[in-house]
């Protein structure tokens, strides 16, 4: 699966977009697939996860049951020359929990803003004008961007410290990051089947529980 | 991060069931409730598909009657008019099998509200027949 472009791009020459039958058809049968539907509620738990303001304010079914409405009611078009239906479907997730999370974000901190800076008096800071008035950031935005780096490469380490020196999967986060398709990972790694996924499975379940635990903490 | 986080994504849709299952397992998932879970999301959603498909439906059905209610009141008053579009739509009757008895009478010998009758009863039948839509 690859859901990193779905279906928010426009339509491309070579784009051939699923009929609504054909739609309904693959949503019926995707319904009557336990192991599908196991994958699809796991994968909106993990996306829910990874949220900071969704988690908590919506559940894996919510998440599942808009993302699968959005493509009945064809919001979301799914183009099958480039993603197959489950791909599609966590694609949609994907994008419904991130810009949820985004506005959901942008709202709470607008609040806290006007009722944290009436009374000190930064209250000016809050207005439009200081919002456009430059080009570039400003020193505080400089400062939390520079913060927010410096805490994503220590959670980084923080999970590869968690991983066995020995173990597969420590050449599979290094690689990835390293910018490595699963393709090439495996190849160069010459792993078989069997071994590459029980390292993914491995690897992945460091990824989860880490998302998980800063999630609730 | 996003990374990783694509790549677990990449391992919950792709691999392969048996090492999907460990993963739920280790992970203390409970694969009853995934399913419970799974199934209410889809049927949710499927029903509430088949609600708006049915109104829209039904939606169709109200345009349709509405638009038969507009052209019988735009039968014609002239009586010329009315008698020329009575044997236009009785020889378009014929050929689908479709007519309205005149009880024995000539179109011209109706007296007009007859005929407008007539013409109505025509139309209605015309615009229901399922073939013709």
């Amino acid at each position: 699966m690859d859901s990193s472009h779905i279906d928010d791009e426009p339509d491309e020459p070579g784009d051939v977009l699923a009929s609504d039958a054909e739609v309904d058809a693959e949503v019926m049968a995707t319904s009557r697939d336990a192991m599908l539907r196991r994958r699809l509620v796991k994968g909106a738990s993990f996306l829910l996860s990874r949220t900071s303001k969704l988690q908590g304010t919506c559940t894996e079914e919510d998440l599942l049951q808009t993302a699968l409405t959005a493509i009945l009611e064809r919001r979301r078009k799914w183009k099958k020359n480039r993603v197959d239906f489950i791909g599609l479907v966590f694609g949609v997730m994907k994008s419904l929990a991130s810009n949820a999370d985004r506005i959901l974000a942008k709202t709470t901190v607008e609040t806290v803003s006007e009722s944290v800076l009436a009374g000190d008096g930064l209250g000016e800071l809050a207005s439009p004008l200081a919002n456009i008035a430059g080009d570039g950031p400003t020193p505080q935005e400089a400062y939390s961007a520079k913060e927010e780096q410096a805490e994503l490469d220590a959670a980084v380490a923080s999970l590869r410290a968690q991983i066995e020196p020995n173990d597969p999967a420590l050449h599979i986060f290094d690689l990835l990051l390293a910018g490595k398709s699963k393709k090439e990972i495996r190849e160069q790694l010459g792993l078989i089947s069997n071994e590459f996924w029980s390292a993914d499975r491995r690897l992945s379940r460091h990824v989860d529980a880490f998302a998980t635990k800063r999630g609730t903490e | 991060m996003d990374l990783l986080d694509d790549n677990a994504l990449d391992f919950i849709s792709n691999a392969p069931d048996g090492e999907f299952m460990k993963f739920l397992e280790e992970s203390g998932d409970d694969v009853a409730e995934l399913d419970r879970k799974g199934q209410a999301a889809f049927g949710v959603a499927i029903k509430k598909h088949g609600d708006a498909k049915r109104g829209a439906l039904r939606q169709q059905a109200a345009q349709r009657k509405a638009a038969l209610a507009q052209r019988s009141v735009e039968v014609p008053t002239d009586r010329l008019d009315l008698l020329a579009l009575a044997k236009q739509l009785q020889a378009r009757g014929a050929a689908i099998g479709r007519a309205v008895s005149l009880q024995h009478r000539e179109l011209k010998d109706l007296p007009d509200e007859e005929l407008r009758g007539f013409v109505a009863e025509l139309v209605a039948l015309q615009t229901s027949d399922p073939t013709k839509e």
